[in-house]
């Protein structure tokens, strides 16, 4: 379609508003979008619509198999633990602790480490290339392994889980906050609104940080799925959150001898948890791929 | 006799907005050992016709012509693989940013001795081997770069512009072809590499027969060898000739446009304005109908809606309802 | 490269240091005394306590104690583990090799199958094949290690019953503990039941090593698809088919080499993702390695061991890293330029 207007005018797309583009175009990035969100709603909800109270113990109904298995019950939809738990009030009231407790660390370690980055990344010199080789080496560590040494000083529980995860997650968005900015800043449109004269702080704020706001999601996305797989595999080694609370990777770790007997307790946690994490994944990829096209383009 | 002929090349793009037409109906003639610039504005479509002669096409492009011949060979006629192997061994093509057509993570001596072509060897492989190497230092000899060793041991990252378009030609010149197309070969380069570069093509033509389709942004970047100069805009041919000719009197308002824009044209007052084109080219999407010069020719009429034909007037051709010559029955 | 060597060295050498700075301090953090931390003796054993007090120059300042510290650190004095009283540094050795030899299988393993697919998959670019690979790559790698171990181990040891579901090997084999390396130590063994012992362990050994594999293969996968388009865009590419290279050939020695560029320089990354898979995996298969072990010293609040631990996988991923970072600047020159240029 020709445009009507006769003094025609190409109208660049926001960076973020590329991206929202990019993924509509993606039937499976919309997809993981819905179940994010229906997910994000699940975790708001969760006291409301769970069936249960997920502690609550049936004992006339002790490892009840799902609903659709022949020996099922429709009173208990994903069937129910050894203890007699209803499977679907625990996934539900879980995502509190795996997707609520790592969304706040993340939002969090967002917060500081963008602050942080940002500082780095408009000081120069030796200041920022030694955070530069510091925050290398910090990296180069699994996350897991870092957040490890944190429990061990602290002990395990949910409190010094979620100080673990944000702390560790830190240097990660300092390290892209700061290796965004370090890229940008030697371009010419700073240099030249450099040149005309203004402050740091509208550098900062005004010129430098549309620009990589794309790159702040991406690193958002991927921290997100970061801490999800670190909660639930530090409550899977029985270090992080303490049973009976019903997270998902503790609920997994319980299910480990169970295996032979109750297969659905470990199927059902692990769906949720894998689901979660592919959206996300999924979202974050079709964001670094719409970035790639954006620089492509440019 | 021409060896390269093209009449009327049209190439289409497909894009979201419906086809786009960026080379409308496009004519060259190229003699055995000439030299033939190319003079167009960015976007002009230039590259474009290069690539559409050496094969290196888009499934996306729509490519029509009456005519496409090289030597004897139809091009549009053959198939991928054929028009390879026509293309690979009657032709070259040297670009601009040489640098981005090596590959960064091999010697320039490898990739020098990998482009001889096998049927120039014979003998044992050890006598092949050393074979290559005299022969990879003999071209790097005859694109005057006298220390060979070091240059064909370096990586070329570690290369200056100018030296690795001279390898870009000792490579493009390995297997003598008929046909080198040089694309904007000088841009961004220091005036000494430049004229370095140009003397050397120049040197090449005359000596081994070789044509070179030589393509430029701007007319004062036109060689003196060069015997024919075609000016495109938009995808159309304006004007072609001989290269003489064509400077002194121009028959299109476009080549007049550019003559006189030029900064180092004669008669010129001092401190007056630099004569201009009056607006800016034209997007893709939005080209104008006919001449795509209309808009902005000093001389348009209500004729220039239709696109002019190609006439010829003592070996120039143009294409311009109203060419520039003082004839008496005209007007 | 010389200079460029020595610089990684250098700092690898300092990190390590920090990191033995960072190791004295926790001796500290922890709770609980700090030699008892240090050395893995107990107050209460008075003697030993007394002794330990005054080898480890407790009563000095805290810097002349580092010194202390690190020199019986470097001469592998990593004290007693609290739980069994046995040598850190000669617990830790064998294990080491079991770690090593679970994720270099799956590294071998991960690369033999990921390479390859991401190479087909960017020669079907945007065809169905690229997008069937695609997918599952990135599903599987948002499968949680654990939940696919169990998945796994449900399918192929409950259910179909192939392979046992935890352990190195039958204890019935009674194989002697050298190197940790179980293949190597049969290897080594002057057991009568060589051939049974190998395959015993090789049937132990085959679903940790697919567990762990998978994540970097699908890593692997995608690096290799995408960056192999991109060079697939290059002027240079272009330009070898321009002058009438053979498709092979240009496939050969220009595509690949600067395809695996990108893909090299992610391998340490990998392996880091490796390492903290591999920490769960060992406690899922009830692997003897470093992972399984540093879990229990945190159950068992071992410090010792658990200094031990942290020090060794530390080491471990930096030490990869570095030879990781090596490898590519020998072998892709233009790197080094940049780095120097970034000075």
């Amino acid at each position: 379609m020709q445009n009507a207007n006769i003094y025609f005018q190409q109208r660049e797309p926001s960076p973020l508003r590329q991206i929202w583009l990019h993924m509509n175009a993606n039937p499976f990035a919309v997809v993981a979008f819905y179940i994010l969100a229906l997910s994000l709603a699940m975790m708001l909800l969760s006291p409301l619509i769970t069936p249960f109270n997920p502690d609550a113990q049936f004992s006339d109904a002790i490892l009840q198999p799902p609903s659709w298995s022949d020996q099922g019950e429709i009173r208990f939809l994903f069937g129910t633990d050894d203890l007699g738990r209803d499977m679907l009030s625990r996934i539900i009231a879980g995502s509190v602790y795996s997707l609520g407790y790592p969304l706040i660390a993340v939002l969090v370690a967002a917060i500081v480490g963008v602050t942080i980055g940002a500082w780095a990344g408009m000081s120069r010199g030796v200041q920022s290339s030694a955070l530069n080789h510091m925050l290398d080496v910090i990296l180069s560590i699994p996350s897991l392994l870092l957040a490890l040494v944190i429990i061990a000083i602290l002990g395990p529980s949910l409190i010094n889980v979620m100080f673990a995860i944000t702390l560790v997650l830190i240097p990660q968005f300092i390290h892209v906050v700061h290796n965004a900015i370090y890229d940008e800043r030697y371009k010419e449109y700073v240099t030249a609104s450099r040149l005309n004269g203004v402050n740091r702080w509208y550098m900062l704020t005004r010129v430098i940080f549309p620009n990589i706001t794309s790159v702040l999601v991406m690193q958002t996305t991927f921290a997100l799925s970061t801490a999800i797989l670190d909660i639930a595999a530090l409550g899977f080694l029985g270090l992080g959150v303490q049973a009976p609370a019903p997270e998902w990777g503790t609920m997994l770790a319980r299910s480990l001898d169970q295996v032979y007997v109750s297969p659905w307790m470990m199927i059902l946690p692990g769906l949720a948890l894998f689901l979660t994490i592919l959206s996300i994944n999924v979202l974050g990829d079709s964001i670094r791929a719409a970035i790639a096209e954006r620089v492509r383009n440019s | 006799m021409s060896i390269l002929d093209i009449r009327n090349l049209t190439i289409e793009l497909e894009t979201e907005n419906g086809p786009v037409r960026v080379l409308d109906r496009f004519n060259l003639q190229l003699a055995e050992g000439e030299i033939h610039t190319l003079v167009g504005e960015s976007g002009s479509g230039k590259s474009l016709l290069a690539k559409a002669i050496l094969g290196f096409i888009n499934p996306r492009w729509k490519i029509t012509a009456d005519r496409l011949w090289w030597r004897h060979y139809d091009l549009l006629a053959l198939n991928n693989a054929q028009r390879r192997i026509v293309t690979g061994r009657d032709m070259a093509m040297i670009f601009q940013d040489p640098s981005t057509y090596l590959d960064p993570n091999d010697k320039v001596g490898a990739q020098l001795r990998e482009t001889i072509p096998v049927g120039d060897l014979t003998g044992i492989y050890l006598k092949r081997r050393a074979d290559r190497q005299t022969r990879a230092e003999r071209l790097l000899h005859r694109v005057g770069i006298k220390d060979t060793k070091e240059v064909m041991e370096s990586y070329p990252h570690e290369l200056s512009e100018g030296l690795a378009q001279k390898i870009s030609i000792a490579m493009a010149i390995a297997h003598n072809p008929k046909l080198l197309i040089a694309d904007e070969p000088t841009t961004a380069m220091e005036p000494n590499t430049r004229s370095q570069i140009y003397r050397l093509l120049a040197k090449l033509s005359g000596g081994q027969g070789m044509s070179i389709l030589m393509i430029t942004q701007d007319l004062t970047a036109v060689v003196p060898e060069s015997q024919h100069i075609s000016l495109i805009y938009c995808g159309q041919l304006m004007e072609s000739g001989p290269t003489e000719q064509v400077m002194q009197s121009p028959l299109h308002p476009y080549t007049e446009a550019m003559l006189s824009m030029s900064l180092f044209s004669q008669n010129k007052a001092p401190q007056t304005r630099l004569p201009t084109l009056s607006g800016a080219i034209p997007t893709l999407q939005h080209m104008p109908i006919g001449c795509r010069l209309g808009p902005r020719c000093p001389y348009a009429r209500s004729a220039c809606v239709v696109k002019p034909e190609l006439a010829r007037k003592q070996q120039q051709d143009y294409s311009c309802h109203y060419p520039l010559w003082e004839d008496p029955e005209h007007d | 490269m010389i200079r460029y060597t020595l610089r990684r060295l250098t700092l690898l050498i300092v990190t390590l240091w920090l990191l033995t700075v960072f190791l004295f301090s926790l001796n500290y953090f922890f709770p609980g005394d700090a030699l008892t931390n240090m050395t893995g003796i107990r107050a209460s054993d008075t003697l030993a306590y007394q002794q330990a007090f005054a080898a480890r120059d407790f009563d000095a300042s805290i810097f002349s104690q580092y010194l202390n510290f690190l020199g019986h650190f470097t001469q592998g004095d990593w004290g007693q583990s609290l739980t069994n009283q046995r040598n850190v540094f000669g617990e830790l050795l064998p294990l080491l090799g079991g770690t090593l030899e679970l994720a270099l299988l799956a590294m071998i393993f991960a690369m033999a199958l990921g390479a390859p697919m991401g190479v087909y998959a960017a020669g079907q670019q945007r065809g169905s094949m690229d997008r069937l690979i695609m997918g599952i790559s990135l599903s599987a790698y948002s499968i949680p290690v654990f939940w696919l171990a169990q998945l796994l181990i449900l399918l192929f040891a409950v259910k179909l019953g192939w392979t046992p579901i935890s352990g190195q090997i039958n204890p019935l084999f009674d194989v002697e503990v050298n190197s940790g390396s179980i293949i190597l130590d049969i290897l080594v063994s002057d057991n009568p039941y060589k051939t049974a012992a190998l395959l015993d362990a090789i049937n132990h050994l085959w679903l940790p090593v697919i567990v762990l594999a998978i994540m970097p293969a699908t890593m692997l996968m995608r690096t290799t698809r995408n960056s192999m388009l991109e060079v697939l865009q290059q002027n240079y590419i272009r330009a070898a088919r321009a002058r009438g290279l053979s498709e092979s050939r240009i496939l050969l020695r220009h595509v690949l080499p600067n395809t695996m560029q990108p893909v090299v320089r992610q391998l340490g990354l990998m392996f880091s993702v490796l390492m903290s898979n591999i920490i769960v995996t060992e406690v899922i298969f009830n692997w003897p390695g470093l992972g399984s072990w540093l879990v229990k010293s945190i159950y068992e609040r071992d410090y010792p061991v658990m200094q031990g631990g942290l020090f060794a996988f530390a080491t471990l991923i930096l030490l990869v890293n570095v030879c990781v970072e090596l490898f590519h600047a020998w072998r892709y020159p233009q790197v080094r330029k940049e780095l120097y240029a970034e000075r």
